[in-house]
């Protein structure tokens, strides 16, 4: 099955079967599979007490030694995951013929939502803009999958975007530490610095971090022609531009805005990926796989 | 610095230098709303280049109007001055040399003023144009300079010598005048200095030489020609020269050129003499050519003939309008034939085919007039009357006759021996060889013909006669001659014997004296039967009578030196009343009487005192040289001028009202509207470059 791409979303009708259809073709580009299976990971031998489960008895030692041991295993485990995703208002833009970046975003959370479940993961979800919109405790049946999947179908995009709230918030809400994965724009009414602080306050928590900052390719390179008056989104500021003479200033500006969080995140040891909205689809899930290899480890 | 403008009115066009400004107000744009994610960066982004927008807007601006400006000041013509360095360092002094055409082409007159006039006014405001600290130089030049006055300070003198300037008839030499103004500023330590020629700037003009053949040639010294007049059409008369006469009647050929060739000119051409006008005709001169008009007027023989020719065409330049010429009195060649052996029949005569040759009728030349006489006549008729004499057969020469002929010799008459039957050779050998210059040895009888290859080859017969048209007569006998000391064999028989004898000439006796070793008559050959004898009899005379000479005597160019020739008596004073009667200066040297100063138009007399007491008053004409392309116009152009220059720095300019300004600007500043334009280009590619970067 061929990957899909961003443009190809409106061909697909539902976000299950497109986030289906991504995550297939994604592991049918693959040459092996990365799905690894759940096992238990052997630790050490006790010897027998009474009251143990016989069915851990290592029959192999009693058979050259004569002796009663029990195999210890490590404690079984399922890695929990947390999605993160940014439904504010600046994500409902796009530039001419390509995707909003509300789909896009919708689109990636769907599609690792999906590779989770076939991970048997335990599934977390969580809708924001500057305050909590969805919130879907982790679980790791395939019906938390489609619960996450329809939730995150229905949602509007509005508000303003406060991620360093959302990240406060889930500081406190995420008990076990897992993975978590924030997909945004990073249009912190705060600043970046604000939403810099929380992430590492996340990361201290024990978490894997894996930030997706997604942005239109305009808003990254300001791809215009002619003056407008710039409405924002969130706050309904108005300034007039013309493109064609701040767009060297504003990709200086972009690039100082996404490279202080690629530099950041280096440090504190978050896992920083910029998307607009033309990246391909992999690159997430990609993210995704090595964040899990990497926390199970 | 200071600025002037040559053309102040060009400055409203400073008015233009709003539009960029009105450009700048309209292309502001109305703009369309979008919705967009974040303002906050588009806002940074905005107030980081605005900053930079501002200045490059005012640059551009400031780029748009300065471009405007300069483009205003070079139409303006805008002059950059020398820096004043203050009180204490005063300016460089400048030193100038003005050199003032004075050749005839400079009476072209336009507007009722001569190009002299205008040069002459042009040349006192220039002086103007120097400040008190200055030196200048003046001279007025033609073939030389004259009147110069090296670098001074007192302008009063300068001003009084330009003010008495006056034409000449002579031609203009531009290297006399450069030389002059590179010797006089060489004297000056001023890295300021020019030489300005006030001139027609006629194409005649251009006869610099080259810097190595001028003196004190200097690359650095400005030179500065002023052109004065205009090149109008202009008609000259190049010579006036004797025509074949009728009798009593004198004939002129008067050439007429057109110098500007503009197109066929009706001309009036008229002979004056004594103060009236004798004879005049019309014609037309064709297109850049020449009309050849005859004019007769009659005359008293052996009279002295002084006038002009003159041309009226309407134009512009009248110096070479008029041709003087000054004939000699013996207008005619009269030629005296002896016969020394009379006959009944004219047809036997010695001298018929001489006769019959020399006559008007024959010869085509009215100059001519032969008379013959007996022997007898030598001692009867008034020998002064003759120009040669010819001494056919005769026996002998009687000691009153040779006494008589050896006066005639004397007073430039010549003489031609033909010897006969009839000669006494031992008669002849008593002779003074001045009259008879050969032995007559023998008679050989052998038939023989001339060998043009003994001709002599300084021989002036030669010159104006064919010899090798000698060829064909056949003698059957001839006497053999040899030569007198000091003579000359002028042609010789094939074996060598000599066919006909010159005597020497000497300054007590400058007449020629010939022998022939055959007769006049056709008793040995063919020769008189021949056509080629008829010429030759005509040829010998014209030598003999040695009218060239006296023509080449009589005519001079304006500045050529008048050489009056010992005449026999010591020299003991000479004076010369030039025209208008004015006394002009005549150098005696070595018997020779030299007039220097011809430099005017005009029939110069020249009344010289001998020691046997004085002589007729002889007189000469001298003419402007039209010939020479004086009189030609044409302007040449500042390419032109610069091709032959070699100077840095060579400017044309126009005398007239602007003069004294542009004078100013060459000597004292530098017009920068070539580099405004320059700078305008330069601004408005920097404009063109920072507009598109910053779109």
């Amino acid at each position: 099955m061929p990957s899909i791409k961003p443009v190809d979303l409106a061909s697909l009708r539902g976000l299950e079967l497109k986030a289906r259809a991504i995550v297939d073709g994604f592991l049918a580009g693959m040459h092996t599979s990365p799905l690894k299976g759940a096992s238990l990971d052997f630790a050490e031998h006790r010897e027998y007490a009474a009251g143990d489960d016989l069915r851990k008895l290592d029959w192999k030692v009693l058979g050259r030694k004569d002796k009663l041991f029990i195999r210890q295993y490590r404690e079984e485990s399922t890695l929990t995951a947390n999605i993160l995703l940014d439904v504010s208002g600046s994500m409902n833009y796009s530039s001419a013929g390509l995707v909003k970046k509300s789909e896009y975003a919708a689109a990636v959370a769907a599609s690792l939502v999906y590779l989770m479940s076939l991970q048997h993961d335990r599934i977390g979800f969580l809708a924001f803009s500057d305050k909590i919109e969805e919130m879907l405790p982790p679980r790791a049946s395939y019906g938390q999958a489609s619960a996450v999947i329809k939730t995150i179908e229905n949602l509007p995009s509005s508000g303003k975007t406060a991620v360093f709230r959302t990240l406060e918030a889930a500081g406190k809400l995420f008990k076990k530490r897992g993975l978590v994965i924030l997909i945004s724009d990073l249009y912190d009414s705060k600043g970046p610095e604000e939403a810099m602080k929380y992430l590492r306050y996340l990361a201290s928590k024990g978490n894997d971090l894996i930030v997706f900052q997604v942005l239109d390719r305009s808003e990254l390179g300001l791809e215009l022609d002619e003056p407008f008056l710039f409405e924002g989104l969130e706050d309904k500021d108005i300034i007039l531009a013309n493109p064609e003479l701040i767009r060297h200033e504003y990709r200086r500006v972009m690039e100082e805005f996404t490279g202080y969080f690629a530099k950041e995140c280096s440090k504190c040891g978050i896992d920083y990926r910029l998307l607009d909205n033309t990246s391909p689809f992999s690159l997430p899930l990609r993210a995704y796989l090595d964040g899990r290899e990497k926390l199970l480890k | 610095m200071n600025f002037s403008f040559l053309s102040p009115y060009m400055l409203f066009g400073l008015i233009l230098a709003g539009i960029p400004v009105l450009i700048h107000l309209i292309s502001v744009k109305k703009a369309k709303t979008l919705k967009f994610p974040e303002t906050r960066f588009v806002r940074l982004a905005v107030t980081r280049t605005q900053k930079k927008l501002k200045l490059l807007q005012l640059f551009l601006l400031f780029l748009r109007v300065l471009a405007v400006i300069l483009l205003v000041l070079a139409f303006s013509r805008v002059v950059l001055n020398p820096p004043k360095t203050g009180a204490a360092k005063k300016e460089e002094p400048a030193a100038a040399a003005l050199l003032l055409d004075s050749s005839y082409s400079m009476d072209c007159t336009a507007g009722g003023k001569t190009s002299f006039e205008d040069a002459k006014e042009s040349c006192l405001a220039a002086l103007k144009v120097f400040r008190e600290e200055d030196r200048v130089a003046f001279g007025s030049f033609s073939e030389t300079v004259k009147d110069g006055a090296g670098l001074e300070f007192n302008r009063e003198k300068l001003e009084q010598k330009i003010r008495s300037s006056k034409l000449t008839g002579m031609k203009t030499s531009m290297k006399a005048a450069l030389n002059f103004g590179y010797t006089a500023l060489k004297e000056s330590r001023s890295a300021n200095k020019q030489i300005i020629v006030f001139t027609d700037a006629a194409v005649h003009g251009l006869n610099m030489a080259a810097p190595s053949e001028i003196k004190d040639f200097d690359a650095d010294v400005k030179v500065i020609i002023a052109s004065a007049g205009v090149a109008g059409a202009n008609c000259g008369i190049t010579g006036v020269l004797p025509a074949a006469s009728l009798p009593g009647m004198a004939g002129f050929n008067i050439a007429v050129k057109d110098f500007s060739g503009n197109g066929a000119v009706s001309a009036e051409v008229s002979l004056y003499s004594g103060g009236e006008r004798k004879v005049f005709g019309k014609d037309d001169i064709p297109a850049g050519g020449v009309l050849s008009k005859n004019l007769f007027f009659s005359v008293p023989e052996n009279s002295d003939l002084e006038g002009y020719a003159g041309l009226s065409c309407g134009d512009c330049l009248k110096a070479d309008d008029r041709f003087y010429f000054a004939s000699s009195v013996k207008r005619k060649k009269n030629v005296l034939l002896i016969d020394g052996d009379p006959k009944l029949s004219q047809f036997n005569s010695e001298t018929f085919f001489l006769k019959t040759a020399l006559s008007p009728e024959v010869s085509k030349d009215p100059g001519i007039i032969p008379s013959v006489s007996a022997p007898a006549g030598l001692l009867n008729l008034d020998l002064s009357v003759f120009k040669v004499i010819f001494l056919c057969n005769l026996e002998a020469l009687s000691p009153a006759a040779e006494r008589r002929l050896e006066g005639f010799m004397q007073e430039g008459g010549s003489l031609v021996f033909f010897p006969g039957d009839r000669v006494n050779q031992k008669a002849y050998s008593a002779v003074s060889k001045n009259i008879f210059p050969a032995e007559i040895s023998r008679f050989s009888r052998s038939e023989n013909t001339i060998n043009p290859l003994t001709a002599a080859p300084d021989c002036g017969l030669f010159k104006i006669f064919d010899v090798f048209g000698l060829m064909k007569p056949k003698f059957y006998g001839n006497y053999i001659l040899t030569p007198a000391p000091g003579a000359n064999v002028l042609l010789a028989f094939r074996d060598g014997a000599p066919f006909l004898i010159e005597g020497a000439r000497t300054a007590r006796a400058p007449g020629r004296a010939l022998v022939f070793s055959v007769p006049a008559d056709r008793d040995l050959g063919d020769f008189p039967l021949k056509p080629v004898f008829l010429p030759f009899a005509k040829a010998l005379v014209e030598y003999l009578s040695g009218s060239e000479e006296i023509a080449a005597k009589s005519q001079l160019k304006c500045g050529e030196t008048f050489i009056r020739e010992p005449r026999g008596g010591r020299v003991k004073s000479a004076s010369v009343s030039g025209p208008d009667n004015k006394t002009v200066r005549a150098e005696v040297s070595d018997g020779k009487v030299l007039v220097k100063e011809t430099g005017e138009p005009g029939i110069y007399k020249l009344s010289v005192v001998e020691a046997g007491g004085s002589r007729l008053p002889e007189s000469f004409a001298v003419n402007v040289d039209a010939a020479s392309g004086e009189s030609s116009l044409e302007k040449y152009g500042p390419l032109d001028l610069k091709a032959v220059l070699k100077a840095k720095r060579v400017e044309l300019i126009r005398c007239g009202p602007g003069f004294p300004a542009e004078l100013e600007m060459i000597v004292r500043g530098r017009e920068i509207s070539s580099y405004l334009l320059l700078a305008v280009l330069c601004l408005l590619a920097l404009e063109g470059a920072v507009a598109v970067r910053k779109l």
